[in-house]
């Protein structure tokens, strides 16, 4: 087994008296893609910006390539993982490209002229914006807006790894504004992240399409783990039942056996 | 094949850095021209072309030729240190808008929003009203320079305050930085206001000039006295440009992208309260410049900092300049404050900017 290029281990998060986590372990490894689960108030995004460096544990620690996070110079931080938020707001009209351009801002990155543009060419052909570089960010539709922050997040991933090797790509629900094509589309990018020797780790609510893409689950419920492991071994009707109020049994895909879950089939606990 | 392939030209769709570039050129030739201009004009009717001479006559340094020293006192001791002001100060106000629009992710900020200006009003205003009683120490001690210092240090204390209110546990809170600001700038303007009430009729004509803003006061000893500020504000520029357009994704995103938002706040707050505190204490409250110039130039060059920053300050210190050549022209010989011009023109010209870009211009 490879070595983690991120691990969280045993965080706990306190906010006016809650526990949003609670001894939450995850531990994200080269060549992986992990989905990261759970119903709405769970605490995924909470553990999301704690591996983003957004904020600290009061206990535990997060780690990258081995280093607390804490110890980590932001620059650095930044050369080795790249978030994509639930959503951002930009408050002037930059044009796509320039969106995208804004992730290779990251001080120390020292990129040639060619290098940027082709990075940049790259990132909006991955996200499916190519045709759309010159409009701006104002005239641009839900799903367009996150595919452009995408690229950027992409691009940043990818000056990242050409100073330091494959890096982390963390993304908050990125498939929830965009259509079924582009669903597809963005999951298969941060495969072939998680291909090229990459940690990609994903906050998703649809359970079929994490069955698809992710090599491992981690499902959280009332900031603790309530199950980790193969889609396989995770996506059980006992789970389903207790972390989700849900009654269903999970069929399977051949040939290798994805689960998929049919909504029509579920009923309401 | 109808679909449009690629072209080699393709890869420049929504990259204005070319355009931005042009513009960058465009604004500086549009200050050198606002520069002569406000050199060349004036109601003596001395031109540009006795400028040589009025340089000859302060190298040769003993001259008894009157019309040579008239030149040279007009176009070297009035007309140059007051065009130098205006540059200085229009590009302090433009870049520090600019920054403030940047930092709080707001088209509508300016540099009035973090205190500096109602700070250094109402120390200036202090400083006219009671420096022959309650301040009198102060004047008796600083003479001529008790209204630019105590506008500079008023600049620095509302602005410390307010960054003081802002920040708990190491973190600024821009939204609560904006609202303190408006209640500061209230305060600071009641305070103003009571001073004004208690003031007799020759301290409320001062009050008056100076709140509408003026470069008439210049001099080569007070723009040396400021010019650090300018400077130490065009340094931080230089350094937020970067920061400030992760800033533009939001803080979180910034962080994400390996800046160091507290730092950058705290340059971007600290070089916006000593450039404005200056350009306060040096030409009064002068409205319109901060917000307008940096709207304009981000029209044209795009929201990037990399150009708007610079853009703003060479734009800003072009227009200033050109408003103090309308605002000694227009009723001359006597001259209007500056303020008046720049609202005049500014605001009118920002409102058919809102009516006719559509989505707005921001």
């Amino acid at each position: 087994m490879t070595a983690p290029l991120i691990e969280v281990r045993g965080a706990t998060v306190l906010r006016a008296g809650r526990r949003l986590l609670d001894d939450v372990s995850l531990v994200g490894r080269a060549g992986e893609l992990t989905a990261v689960l759970g119903p709405n108030g769970a605490g995924k995004s909470t553990l999301m910006k704690l591996m983003a460096g957004e904020m600290a544990p009061d206990a535990g620690t997060v780690c990258i390539d081995g280093t607390p996070l804490a110890r980590l110079p932001a620059r650095h931080a930044a050369a080795r993982r790249a978030v994509l938020p639930q959503s951002s707001a930009l408050a002037f009209p930059f044009t796509v490209r320039e969106i995208a351009a804004l992730g290779l801002e990251v001080p120390g990155f020292g990129l040639s002229h060619g290098e940027i543009t082709a990075m940049i060419g790259a990132a909006l052909a991955a996200v499916d914006l190519q045709d759309h570089a010159g409009r701006t960010h104002d005239a641009l539709s839900g799903g367009e807006r996150q595919r452009a922050h995408l690229a950027r997040v992409l691009c940043q991933l990818a000056a990242g790894e050409r100073a330091t090797g494959p890096g982390i790509l963390l993304l908050d629900e990125p498939t929830a504004a965009q259509d079924l094509a582009h669903q597809l589309r963005v999951l298969e990018v941060a495969r072939a992240h998680a291909d090229r020797g990459g940690a990609a780790i994903i906050i998703l609510h649809d359970l079929n399409l994490a069955a698809r893409f992710a090599d491992r689950m981690l499902v959280i419920s009332r900031g603790q783990v309530a199950a980790e492991g193969r889609p396989a071994e995770v996506l059980t009707a006992e789970m389903l039942a207790e972390v989700f109020g849900v009654r269903l049994v999970p069929g399977t895909v051949p040939p290798a056996g994805t689960p998929f879950l049919l909504p029509q089939m579920a009923e309401r606990l | 094949m109808a679909a449009p392939l690629a072209s080699p030209a393709a890869g420049a769709a929504g990259d204005r850095r070319v355009r931005a570039r042009l513009a960058l050129s465009l604004f500086a030739l549009a200050l050198v021209g606002a520069v002569m201009l406000s050199v060349a004009v004036g109601p003596t009717g001395i031109g540009l072309d006795a400028l040589p001479r009025a340089i000859a006559a302060l190298s040769a340094g003993d001259t008894t030729d009157p019309a040579m020293l008239r030149e040279k006192l007009v176009l070297l001791d009035i007309r140059l240190p007051r065009t130098v002001l205006a540059v200085l100060v229009g590009g302090a106000l433009a870049i520090t808008g600019a920054m403030m629009q940047g930092l709080f992710r707001n088209p509508l900020a300016d540099p009035g929003l973090v205190g500096a200006s109602s700070g250094a009003g109402l120390a200036a205003v202090s400083v006219i009203a009671l420096g022959d009683g309650l301040l009198m120490p102060l004047v008796a001690l600083l003479g001529a320079h008790a209204l630019p210092v105590s506008a500079v240090a008023g600049a620095l204390a509302t602005t410390a305050l307010l960054h003081v209110v802002s920040t708990r546990g190491g973190r600024t809170s821009v939204a609560t930085l904006l609202l303190a600001g408006v209640a500061i700038g209230a305060l600071t303007g009641a305070l103003t206001g009571l001073i004004v009430f208690s003031a007799d009729d020759r301290e409320l004509r001062d009050i008056t000039f100076w709140t509408m803003g003026g470069l008439g006061g210049a001099s080569w000893g007070r723009i040396l006295a400021a010019l650090p500020f300018f400077v130490l504000a065009g340094l931080a520029a230089i350094r937020l440009a970067r920061p400030l357009d992760a800033l533009l994704l939001g803080e979180a995103e910034a962080i994400h992208l390996g800046v160091a938002t507290e730092r950058t706040k705290r340059l971007a707050i600290a070089a916006t309260s000593a450039a404005v505190g200056a350009a306060v204490a040096l030409s009064g409250v002068i409205g319109f410049v901060g917000i307008v110039v940096p709207h304009l130039v981000r029209l044209v060059t795009g929201p990037s900092h990399r150009y708007v920053l610079p853009g703003s300050a060479l734009l800003g210190a072009a227009l200033l300049p050109a408003a103090d050549v309308a605002a000694r022209l227009l009723v001359a010989p006597a001259e209007l404050p500056i303020g008046i011009v720049t609202a005049i023109l500014g605001a009118p010209f920002f409102l058919w900017l809102l009516l006719t870009r559509r989505g707005g211009i921001a």
